[in-house]
């Protein structure tokens, strides 16, 4: 298999043990690498437990995994992940990342990394092609992302190396706390720099010096091919010029997907400052990239003058002038990007964050925090800047009323009994795209294997009009409220984003799956077709589930919280979605057990996965 | 009266159709917009040879339309929105939207997208005023 290098990399930071080992070919076969390949090696380590570790104990371990595409001279395979029992949701954990760590650790010879134990003391790890170090980090720890990033880097003495990191929100185990990298990229979501943090880790440094892959020029062909059918794209082509950020009036003015006032508004006055386009016109200085990536979403921006000045830096995503812009009421672009640098510099899921601290707005508002709990000098209200960036600090430094808000919305929720206001499923926040403007979000959210998530069924895209023809993505209904021919098209979708999130590609690239099946056949060395990629994705689904099973998910968690249900004004025009009838016939496709949420027996034979039960 | 689309009938009565109370909705959306338009209808079924509509939009206005096909001289515009001829059958009949039909690959957008996805009420009360125009397809 020439995607993969054959070696993981086993690190135990209580012992300071350094082992390499071989990759299993055949778990890599059949679940690709990334998501699904680190499903399978969690599983195997904790089937042993008759009592599975918490996720903040020495003996969760932290897998970081590249895809059988990461790293390879494609395009868009800069992608690799994350994974461990999460501490925001108590499931597994999963944390997409791009930037360049990925690829680096491919070139450094190693196809994931397996980080167990827990250091004494303050360390960070250095893997300089087959020399590794563990090193101390007793001068880094407190400091912010940004700094660490150029320290690491600085004292490896290579400017070529990679390096991801931990901020003190990671440090002092915020539940949503992410892992960074270069150009404000992280692994955001699940909680995994927590996972980090309680393992006295601070900073991951990869160099690798070998970018050679023995693959035919055919792949180099097709790889072309695949980016000429995808490169005039509308999407291609619009997060190029404005980043994802360039939804932002289509989402708001159109579709009604981009929530609002803690989802529970449908119209923004002067949403349109938060833009994309307004970006591009007023503090955009440049474009940043990931790994062999043309499209080149990341933005970079310079405030030169007022209260939000700023040096050059990385600029808010979709995600993030949603959860701490409109979310919050906020139309001010700059409030944002400063709030937006501010938690990557703790080391904050923006998503988690911006929704977390809705829930709080929404609760003061209905005066259901007693004063007691309430902090002094912070108005506590939608639409105040000076409010979010102070909880961003407090939540951060898990300090005052920031460290109820650490543990994130479901349980910042709960304590004030209502639940309900709480946009998560499973504990893990929702990503800012709205069900009620595309109704299929609905069932992706409750049924995806971390928790409501975008990155395992992208409904809105689909309802817009991306098909996959010879996936099974096609026919869907015109009407975008609709609850039952959307399931089939969608649960195909779900299993083909398995692949992405597996293989290491990026969602944003996406030539038809006959072209993406033959990059991955050639890599694998193994004839994969379309319909075979599937099969795979439903494979890796159900692991995902199994696990999920073991450590204690239920169907019971398969619900949206009434806040997302609630109907609204403006472009989504009141349409809710019926979760019930769409889960029914979820579970009735996906040949699922509705009581107990597994597979049923015939469709775990089909799907090779017996052993795991 | 029932027109052909594509047509010069069909074009004037849509100028028509713009500046008049049918497209009051879209004078309004559009009353900030500043820009020439080529519908560029690419040849398909019964359509056999490529037709261009130019559409002169500003400030809710429609100055001026010319009808071209492709032997002739095309002035060059600020937009072009470009589909096979079955494509722009489903938007007039309102089987998909404008910024749809660009995802789903069944039209194409050439001009400044900034501007145009600041003004997608305009964009789409723009072909809504179209669909009111009493059509029938070749």
């Amino acid at each position: 298999m020439s995607g993969f290098r054959g070696k993981i990399l086993r690190i135990n930071l209580t012992t300071k043990k350094v082992n390499e080992e071989t990759l299993d070919l055949n778990a890599a076969q059949e679940f690709l690498g990334g998501s699904g390949l680190a499903a399978h090696y969690y599983w195997h380590y904790i089937k042993n437990y008759e009592v599975i570790p918490e996720p903040l104990s020495a003996e969760n371990p932290l897998i970081f995994m590249t895809g059988i595409l990461t790293g390879l001279p494609s395009f868009c395979t800069a992608r690799a992940v994350f994974c461990s029992r999460s501490p925001l949701t108590t499931f597994m954990g999963e944390a997409n990342i791009g930037g360049k760590i990925g690829p680096g650790l491919k070139f450094a010879g190693f196809d994931g990394l397996v980080i167990e134990g827990k250091s004494e003391n303050p360390v960070y790890l250095s893997i300089n092609d087959s020399n590794i170090e563990i090193k101390s980090a007793r001068e880094l720890w407190g400091k912010g992302t940004y700094d660490t990033l150029e320290i690491v880097r600085k004292e490896i003495g290579n400017k070529k190396s990679e390096v991801v990191c931990i901020g003190p929100a990671g440090e002092n185990l915020v539940k949503y706390s992410c892992i960074m990298t270069h150009g404000g990229r992280a692994a955001g979501r699940t909680g995994m720099g927590a996972v980090m943090g309680s393992k006295n880790l601070k900073a991951i440094a990869v160099f690798g010096s070998n970018n050679k892959f023995d693959l035919p020029d055919e792949f180099l062909l097709l790889s072309k091919d695949a980016y000429n059918s995808v490169k005039e794209d509308y999407a291609v082509e619009v997060f190029s010029e404005f980043g994802t950020s360039g939804y932002v009036d289509v989402a708001l003015d159109h579709y009604g997907d981009m929530p609002i006032r803690n989802w529970s508004k449908g119209i923004l006055e002067n949403g349109g400052n938060l833009s994309g386009v307004t970006m591009t016109e007023t503090i955009l200085t440049g474009k940043s990239t990931c790994y062999r990536c043309p499209i080149a979403c990341g933005r970079e921006i310079q405030i030169n003058k007022g209260k939000y000045k700023t040096n050059k830096t990385d600029g808010p995503e979709f995600e993030t002038l949603a959860s701490m812009g409109s979310n919050l009421g906020i139309t001010d672009l700059e409030a944002v990007v400063f709030a937006n640098i501010k938690a990557n510099d703790f080391g904050i899921d923006t998503i988690s964050t911006g929704a977390t601290i809705g829930v709080y707005f929404d609760l003061v508002e209905k005066g259901l925090v007693p004063k007691k709990d309430l902090p002094k000098n912070i108005q506590s209200k939608f639409g105040d800047v000076e409010s979010l960036l102070k909880l961003i600090e407090l939540i951060g430094n898990r300090d005052g009323i920031g460290d109820i808000l650490a543990e994130g919305s479901k349980i910042l929720a709960e304590k004030y009994n209502r639940l309900d206001l709480a946009p998560q499923v499973a504990g893990l926040e929702a990503p800012f795209h709205d069900p009620r403007a595309f109704s299929g979000l609905a069932v992706m959210y409750v049924t995806s294997p971390r928790g409501a998530c975008h990155l395992n069924g992208d409904a809105y895209f689909v309802q817009q009009g991306m098909i996959f023809p010879d996936i099974g993505v096609d026919n869907i209904p015109d009407d975008p409220s609709e609850n039952e021919g959307i399931i089939k098209p969608l649960i195909n979708l779900q299993s083909y984003r398995q692949i992405y999130n597996s293989t290491g590609m990026c969602q944003f690239f996406n030539p038809s799956a006959s072209k993406m099946a033959r990059l991955i056949s050639i890599a694998s060395g193994k004839n994969i077709s379309a319909k075979d990629l599937i099969l795979i994705g439903d494979r890796i689904f159900g692991l995902k589930r199994i696990l999920n099973l073991k450590l204690g998910w239920t169907p019971s968690l398969e619900f949206l919280p009434k806040v997302m249900l609630q109907k609204l004004e403006g472009p989504t025009k009141g349409s809710v979605p019926d979760v019930k009838i769409q889960l029914d016939l979820w579970y009735k496709y996906r040949n699922y057990d509705r009581k107990t949420g597994i597979a049923t027996k015939s469709e775990l034979k089909r799907l090779n996965l017996e052993n795991y039960i | 009266m029932v027109l052909n689309f594509p047509s010069k009938a069909w074009l004037l009565a849509y100028k028509d159709a713009l500046n008049s109370d049918i497209g009051k909705a879209w004078q309004e959306a559009a009353k900030d917009w500043e820009g020439d338009f080529l519908f560029v209808i690419e040849p398909e079924g019964g359509l056999k040879e490529k037709v261009i509509l130019y559409i002169d939009l500003h400030h809710g206005v429609c100055r001026k339309v010319e009808y071209y096909t492709k032997d002739e001289d095309i002035p060059k515009t600020a937009f072009q929105y470009i589909g096979i001829y079955s494509n722009w059958l489903k938007l007039l009949k309102g089987e998909i939207d404008p910024i749809k039909g660009i995802i789903m690959r069944k039209f194409k957008l050439v001009g400044n997208k900034a501007k145009v996805l600041r003004s997608i009420k305009a964009a789409q009360e723009l072909i809504a005023t179209a669909e009111k125009i009493e059509t029938v397809f070749i």
